[in-house]
């Protein structure tokens, strides 16, 4: 085993490190959904892709900077840290849907969506979660109906992240009721700005950032067949397989790394009673906890992007990684706000909030578990899938 | 970066396994576990025979070579057929340290003896503090003539009554920090030291001893004097994660079990494993045993790098006691009556995880470290 990247990786670090330095201004972050932030967001994503960096991970014929998974991740994991992962950077079109496309894509498809995605034009929404289909995707009810070259679409994504930013979705619709709840689903790309397509932002515990959630309400909205991923009513299949390389993500890590690192600093700084935060045996034991439950995430996370590199298929390592993560940013987030004790209330914006208000909107973050999939249904899969245990 | 075994770590993780599986039946377990001496000498034997008493040893001392990972990979099967012995104390604890610490002569002269099976060691460190810090060495060797003489209480010493040799930590010098403390290499059976065993939960042969003014010539010294502690501390960061590898593989064998129980067991007309509760507790002790395993595997590489380990050790085992613990408890629960008795093997694993947690720095012992290598 090897738990450390190549000099060649760690100088890709550094590069991307002096390139943030560089280029994003103070006083700029990826938690600010302001118009002034977004612009710059955009901005920012076509100068990472001037270098090829934006989809550093793609094969360099759609644009890509013909590296691997890795190098895409140590990019997400790099920006993150330093707060410059802004929506534009971190949407699915990079990081799932454009590797689907290249998979079950035609050519035609390939051609008109890839470079786009890759030179920073096109965002793409993962139209997967609708009011009644969560947990059970299979229950989706949005619909596409066959008239001619075209299919029309009539239903609702909801809670669909950067929603309000995005141009384009992958969705995946019923076409054909009658092949049973798996049988019959397709997937389709849908331009947002068609006919019939309504936006609407939805507000929500932790909304800050330019990742907040919308719903996407279609109606009688028109989609050319040649849109169609894959053959028809093949949705399911290609959900469920196709997705499995695309596990890995250490952005999440990241972040919450670095708020852990600052809230560190900012321990060893501020006193209470007179003493050094630092220096009680209970906030030594909270961070320490924390320090370890972080590097053990960083260990699994990384474990799944090297796996899915290495087209080994992940089971067990990719829910563990997901649900381990969500739970030791969760302790992380109790532990931190118990040794804020009445500041850590503070939200950004009052001079009395220490760090920002960062700790008090990583709370609120950490009620998130069930994105990408409750806890609940994830462990389910890991105990029958990967456990063996009869459904 | 690469999270594969090579192909010798996967043979050395069949061979083991296949070995105690063969060699180490119910019976033999059952039987070991209430005897004295607590470890088998025909295993002993056998396991120097297949080169694991000289894992992670230079082939010049006698040793089979090999990194830690090797013998992560070694313990991980010790721990999951729960077997009894005295590697940790002897060829890990002892061995490292006289690797590091010894002269040339001590290591002529002992490391080849460990790796054949012709010796065990017992390491005479931790004290009625209970602690496994510089610290709580109260016990002292007062410079003589020709020597030392050594007197103190030592307190849960692994197979201290069956050993050849005990390596003393002892103190030197007044101020009770590192630079004061020295290492010493005995034979286990002087006048001067007495043993009283002591009854635990895990096993484990531990013991008191009773040093009572041993008086010892300078060629016993292990390492430089008031150098002790450098060596000693790079031998139980080894001894730590490989503690932690035999906890996981314990870990992972009780989930083994509840999964076939939950495979085989039906209540209400319906396979237990199938009910989402089961389910659940099964994911929750699976992702118990991958977190720990990875910060393990990743303390292994790193002390195997040379690059200074103590935050990832430190980390592994304050991540692995309450993790494999938990673990245990979950096992307790999904096979219920079953595995509250003795008749059935989870005890064995509960009682030696729970054994592992104290071994070589509980929680507060690994956390504490962790915050100093944050800077708090």
């Amino acid at each position: 085993m090897d738990f450390t990247f190549t000099l060649e990786q760690e100088a890709l670090r550094k590069d991307i490190l002096d390139f943030i330095k560089k280029e994003v201004p103070p006083g700029i972050e990826d938690n600010d959904d302001s118009d002034e932030a977004w612009a710059f967001a955009k901005a920012f994503a076509k100068k990472l892709a001037q270098r090829r960096w934006l989809t550093i991970g793609w094969p360099k014929e759609y644009g890509g900077g013909g590296y691997g998974k890795i190098e895409q991740q140590i990019l997400l994991e790099t920006l993150a840290y330093n707060r410059a992962l802004f929506y534009s950077i971190a949407h699915q079109g990079i990081t799932h849907i454009g590797p689907t496309i290249m998979i079950i894509g035609t050519e035609e498809q390939k051609q008109r969506f890839l470079p786009r995605i890759s030179s920073g034009d096109l965002i793409v929404n993962n139209g997967l979660s609708e009011p009644e289909a969560g947990s059970d995707l299979a229950g989706l009810k949005t619909r596409a109906v066959r008239q001619g070259d075209e299919y029309i679409l009539n239903g609702q994504k909801t809670f669909q992240s950067g929603g309000h930013h995005a141009d384009w979705i992958r969705l995946a619709v019923r076409t054909d009721p009658s092949l049973g709840r798996h049988g019959g689903i397709s997937l389709f790309m849908c331009d947002l700005h068609s006919p019939g397509v309504t936006i609407s932002r939805q507000r929500a515990i932790w909304e800050g950032d330019q990742m907040g959630q919308s719903d996407i309400f279609f109606d009688d909205v028109k989609v050319p067949a040649s849109n169609m991923l894959g053959e028809e009513n093949k949705g399911w299949y290609y959900l469920m397989t196709g997705l499995a390389l695309e596990r890995g993500y250490i952005a999440m890590t990241a972040q919450v790394q670095r708020t852990f690192d600052d809230f560190v600093s900012f321990c060893k700084e501020a006193r209470y009673n007179g003493q050094p935060l630092s220096k009680d045996p209970l906030v030594r034991y909270k961070l320490a906890e924390s320090a370890a439950d972080l590097k053990a995430w960083y260990h699994l996370a990384w474990r799944v992007i090297w796996m899915c590199e290495e087209e080994i298929l992940p089971n067990i390592e990719s829910g563990t990684q997901w649900v381990f993560g969500k739970e030791a940013r969760r302790r992380f987030a109790e532990n931190a706000m118990e040794i804020m004790g009445m500041y850590g209330q503070l939200e950004r914006g009052s001079k009395w909030a220490p760090l920002e208000g960062r700790i008090e909107l990583l709370y609120r973050w950490s009620i998130e578990s069930h994105g990408g999939g409750t806890g609940d249904i994830i462990k389910t899969v890991m105990a029958t899938r990967g456990l063996g245990l009869p459904r | 970066m690469n999270f594969a075994l090579t192909e010798e770590q996967e043979l050395i993780r069949d061979m083991s396994r296949g070995f105690f599986e063969r060699e180490y039946p119910d019976e033999v377990l059952k039987g070991l576990w209430e005897s004295e001496e607590g470890y088998s000498a025909k295993l002993w034997e056998q396991m120097a025979g297949l080169g694991w008493l000289g894992l992670g040893m230079p082939e010049k001392y006698g040793g089979s070579e090999g990194c830690c990972l090797d013998l992560v990979m070694l313990y991980e099967e010790m721990g999951r057929a729960a077997f009894l012995s005295p590697h940790l104390t002897t060829v890990v604890l002892c061995g490292h340290t006289i690797l590091a610490a010894g002269s040339e002569e001590q290591k002529a002269e002992f490391l080849p003896n460990i790796a054949q099976g012709k010796a065990i060691w017992a390491l005479a460190l931790t004290e009625p503090s209970g602690g496994w810090d510089v610290g709580s060495v109260l016990t002292t060797a007062k410079p003589q003539k020709d020597g030392f003489v050594i007197s103190g209480t030592k307190l849960f010493v692994n197979y201290a009554a069956v050993a050849d040799y005990l390596v003393c930590v002892a103190k030197t010098s007044g101020s009770g920090s590192e630079d004061g403390i020295t290492l010493f290499a005995l034979p286990a059976r002087s006048e001067g030291i007495s043993y009283t065993p002591l009854k635990t939960m895990s096993r484990g042969g531990q013991c008191e001893v009773q040093f009572n003014d041993l008086m010892i010539g300078k060629e016993s010294l292990l390492g430089p004097f008031n150098g002790g502690w450098a060596p000693l501390s790079k031998a139980m960061e080894m001894g730590a994660v490989v503690q932690c590898a035999e906890m996981i593989g314990g870990a992972r064998r009780s989930l083994d079990m509840c999964v076939d129980h939950g495979k085989q067991r039906v209540q209400f007309d319906r396979l237990i494993g199938s009910f989402q509760a089961v389910q659940q507790r099964s994911a929750d002790m699976a992702k118990d045993i991958e977190a720990a395993s990875l910060l393990v595997y990743a303390a292994a590489c790193k002390l195997d790098s040379g690059l200074p380990a103590a935050a990832d050790v430190a980390m592994a085992k304050a991540f692995t006691n309450p993790a494999c613990r938990r673990v245990l408890y979950g096992a307790h629960h999904t096979l219920a009556g079953a595995g509250f008795t003795l008749d059935h093997n989870l005890h064995f694993y509960t009682k030696r995880v729970s054994g592992g947690e104290y071994m070589l720095g509980d929680v507060r012992h690994h956390l504490d470290t962790v915050a100093q290598e944050l800077g708090l």
